[in-house]
């Protein structure tokens, strides 16, 4: 008998929720840096049409896949075309490698919202850091042994992942999104306010916002723009589809991805007002180009940013707790989505219960990330994330709106879906960017990753590492993605 | 902060957050007007 679906309890838990999966750490430290190094303000204008171009559209397509067929990634593409269902299982191994270095870094973040208690980093950020608290070693091969350091933070973070998905859709992820994200919102607004009222607080935000838009006329700058719009909005991961699949059969699709979209983009735009007008402030107190300290990513956010608290004239930890926490908050919820989505996928296929697939799905997660908590991890996951988003995400991404745009010719009927249950009508222009503009900007995105993957190797890394890792990873979703596939159909069947 | 950078801090500001709040108000005016439902009991 077909077991009824689970289905979220409202439509604000809802929206809590994808916004919650779209909100995660790149846009506290992945936009920022960005927009800043992309025109400052002028990238505005490439982000507003990459939105209305590409993220929307996808989003709005995601929830129409996972609506109109009721089903995970691998259910709703096996529900277009039967022989596709590998793409399914191919963005789901995909999540799958970045859950696994996505809840270490979370880890980090929980030891760092800790040590921000009396500043306990000390004033040599960097040394702290790679050495004292996760044990890197010289030789890149040489794992070093697990860090108990980084493993006790990431196993409670495993275990507050572990007890939301155990507990079901609405019990567990719209609960956790309910309390969870408007705490987080109120903790960003506080770093804003604090940020901005800080000497040289102004110097950073010129930086920031002072447009130049001759970079506009840069190929590059509408890849990036492109590029952030894709990876903020957690396209390509399946997760939209899964997460779209517990939506009541009325619903309104498209506004709820319109208001997603933009809750994540406005969020992304007030954190990069809190991270610059910090980076000024360290400026100011280095007697230094804003410039020369503005940075991205771990850097950023475990070296930059404990030397600013360090600098802070008043109420230090007060100012670390919320900043990493928040980076606890923001990434916690897109964990539980990534995982998700996977732990979907395998119930729809298998037929397993609830806790069998999340025991199955967190359990195998739980012990690939053991890796990243070794000496060596922050190696592996710097490779390991480079070729898995370059490699994996876009190009799955391509592959996705080739197949819905191209090969199965589904927009028409998606389309008719979302405007028969939806209160904004989605027009032509949903159309004509997922044939047209967003195949032709992932497409250039690749050729571009590539062209740069050949022109310099990335990092300082061994070319072992990168071709076993890097290659090695994104390869092997590809490859798990059809095995995958392979097996019979047991869970309930596609209704496409 | 320079002019232009507030112009465009108004222009970021405005799209996103302006977006923001009119497909939310749009969003609770077409679900009163449909069935009655406010954003609590839409779903399940």
């Amino acid at each position: 008998m077909e077991q009824a679906r689970e289905q979220w309890g409202t439509r604000v838990g809802f929206l809590l929720a994808a916004i919650g999966s779209a909100i995660g750490l790149g846009n506290i430290w992945r936009y920022p840096y960005v927009a800043y190094e992309n025109g400052g303000g002028a990238f505005l204008i490439p982000y507003f049409i990459a939105l209305a171009t590409a993220g929307i559209p996808i989003l709005i397509l995601e929830y129409a896949l996972g609506h109109s067929t009721r089903g995970s990634g691998p259910k709703a593409y096996r529900s277009i075309r039967e022989r596709w269902e590998w793409l399914g299982w191919w963005q789901l191994a995909v999540s799958f490698v970045i859950a696994t270095y996505y809840m270490v870094i979370l880890g980090w973040a929980l030891s760092y919202t800790y040590f921000a208690i009396g500043t306990q980093w000390g004033e040599d950020t960097d040394a702290f850091f790679f050495e004292s608290y996760l044990g890197v070693g010289e030789e890149f091969w040489s794992l070093g042994g697990i860090q108990l350091s980084v493993l006790v933070p990431v196993l409670i973070m495993w275990a507050a992942v572990y007890f939301v998905l155990l507990r079901g859709v609405r019990r567990g992820i719209e609960l956790a999104s309910r309390i969870l994200m408007p705490v987080l919102v109120i903790m960003l607004i506080a770093i804003v306010i604090r940020g901005v009222t800080l000497p040289g607080a102004a110097e950073g935000l010129n930086v920031l916002l002072t447009p130049d838009f001759s970079a506009l006329l840069d190929g590059t700058v509408w890849i990036a723009a492109y590029g952030q719009v894709f990876f903020t909005l957690s396209i390509a991961f399946a997760i939209m589809i899964a997460y779209s699949s517990y939506l009541p059969r009325r619903t309104d699709l498209s506004n709820n991805g319109f208001i997603a979209a933009l809750s994540n983009c406005s969020f992304e735009f007030l954190a990069a007002l809190g991270v610059f007008a910090v980076l000024g402030f360290l400026a100011v107190q280095q007697n230094v180009a804003v410039d020369e300290v503005a940075t991205s990513g771990i850097g950023l956010a475990f070296i930059a940013f404990p030397s600013i608290i360090n600098q802070f004239p008043a109420l230090n930890s007060l100012f670390g707790v919320l900043f990493y926490g928040s980076l606890v908050f923001a990434g916690f919820t897109s964990a539980i989505s990534i995982l998700e989505a996977i732990i979907s996928g395998v119930r729809d296929k298998f037929g397993l219960s609830r806790t069998g697939a999340v025991n199955l799905v967190c359990g195998a997660a739980f012990l690939v990330s053991l890796i990243y908590t070794t000496g060596g991890g922050i190696g592996f996951l710097d490779i390991v994330d480079h070729f898995i988003n370059n490699y994996g995400l876009v190009l799955s991404g391509l592959v996705q709106v080739l197949l819905v745009g191209w090969i199965a010719r589904e927009l028409p009927r998606l389309r008719d879906h979302i405007n028969r249950v939806s209160d904004v009508y989605v027009g032509a222009w949903w159309t004509i960017s997922l044939r047209f503009i967003t195949p032709l900007i992932l497409g250039a995105a690749t050729a571009y990753n590539i062209y740069e993957e050949l022109s310099a190797a990335y990092g300082d890394y061994p070319v072992s590492a990168l071709l076993t890792l890097g290659g090695g990873v994104a390869l092997g979703a590809v490859i798990i993605g059809f095995v995958l596939s392979m097996p019979r159909w047991r869970g309930t069947e596609t209704t496409g | 902060m320079s002019t232009s950078a507030w112009v465009m801090f108004f222009i970021g500001a405005g799209g996103l957050w302006g977006g923001l709040i009119f497909f939310i108000i749009y969003a609770l005016r077409s679900s009163r007007r449909s069935d009655g439902s406010g954003w609590g009991d839409e779903g399940g």
